[in-house]
């Protein structure tokens, strides 16, 4: 079993910047969390990788959205992964919310790079 | 600032020891040292589940056992529960005082007998 | 067989650093009994959901030094009982409530039937069922 982390990886190249989760998440770590997320928006494009991550839960998804709410608002590529490895209560919490269907959520980081950048100058 | 809550200690994982021997046709003591927590659950119901082999009653020797965290206690519940459907149990001794303030504090001395 | 139900009852300081104990006690309940899959997993997360309710809703209005979380597991007749209850103000809905207010839902959607109800004298508690098999 993997101990809860979060880490911050800096894709200078693209100024991007992973967010990567592992073990189980909860209000326990949501504060963390949410210095994670506001750390990474400095990059032009965000991930959030759940690939390996045990456990999240409704005080995790109230981030996650921040998180993504913020991205939109400010012009920065938002991505969340989840993949085999992901525990089923993620994409349990994830499919039970419909928030599978409006966030945009990607088996793999390469498949969450292939997406474009949001046009410059959005308008509201 | 983000913290990294992974365990500070980075010298890579460390394995707690187990040791088991009979000292009654039921009793099987099984002795632990290090710490019990997420990185040594597996080895822990491993070790439990060589123990439940043995006998119905399953003395857990925690001398040795500096921290106990909710995922070992957890691994503890489970084997408790199956000794006790079975009509045995697993009983805890020596436990220090951080691992009884763990214990008493979730009630699971009901099912994990602790020996004073 | 054995007729006696093992339960699971603890009862931890209502904080949000105590709810993954609480999960993996419930977590070791459920793999002692057998229970796993995705079974197993709805009951964590339903059991996680109200215990967040309790320590983000139930104490708010006071500064309860004691505020506990009282949760009981049980297994009866292919149907595992999971009972959360605090002594804190209720369930009434807040306008200032943090959170998404997601949990209630979820947890509907998870069990087999929830019930809310008063905990004397001033607490709540949450009853959650879920039938086991397919």
């Amino acid at each position: 079993m993997s101990a809860r982390a979060i880490s911050l990886v800096r894709q200078d190249a693209a100024d991007g910047c992973v967010v990567v989760l592992t073990g189980e998440h909860d209000l326990s770590s949501v504060d963390e969390l949410r210095d994670a997320f506001d750390q990474a928006a400095a990059a032009r494009s965000v991930m959030i990788d759940l690939s390996d991550t045990a456990f999240i839960d409704s005080a995790v998804l109230g981030a996650l959205i921040a998180s993504h709410r913020d991205a939109t608002e400010h012009g920065r590529r938002w991505a969340l992964i989840v993949g085999n490895g992901s525990g089923a209560a993620v994409r349990r919490i994830l499919e039970l919310t419909g928030l599978d269907a409006v966030m945009p959520v990607f088996s793999s980081r390469e498949e969450a790079e292939a997406q474009p950048f949001p046009s410059e100058g959005t308008t509201a | 600032m983000v913290r990294a809550m992974a365990d500070a200690n980075d010298a890579g994982p460390r394995h707690p020891q187990f040791q088991q021997h009979k000292v009654e046709e039921a009793v099987t003591v099984l002795h632990v040292e290090g710490e019990l927590d997420i990185g040594s659950a597996d080895a822990l119901r491993s070790a439990l589940d060589a123990a439940e082999a043995q006998g119905d009653i399953v003395r857990l020797d925690a001398r040795g056992v500096q921290f106990l965290d909710s995922t070992a206690l957890g691994v503890l519940l489970a084997s408790a529960q199956r000794l006790a459907a079975r009509g045995g149990r697993l009983e805890l001794m020596n436990a220090s005082p951080a691992v009884r303030r763990v214990l008493d504090m979730t009630l699971i001395a009901r099912t994990v007998h602790l020996i004073p | 067989m054995n007729d006696e139900q093992v339960q699971l009852e603890l009862s931890v300081p209502a904080r949000a650093e105590n709810i993954p104990l609480v999960r993996h006690a419930v977590a070791g309940f459920l793999d002692g009994h057998s229970v796993g899959g995705d079974q197993a997993s709805d009951m964590l997360l339903a059991v996680t959901e109200a215990c967040t309710n309790v320590v983000q809703h139930a104490y708010r209005d006071e500064a309860v030094a004691d505020a506990e979380i009282e949760v009981w597991a049980e297994l009866a007749d292919a149907v595992v009982t999971i009972t959360v209850r605090d002594q804190g103000g209720g369930f009434a809905p807040r306008v200032d409530s943090p959170g998404l207010g997601l949990g209630l839902p979820v947890i509907a959607a998870l069990t087999t039937t929830v019930e809310i109800r008063p905990s004397p004298p001033s607490g709540t508690e949450v009853v959650m069922t879920f039938a086991l098999g397919g």
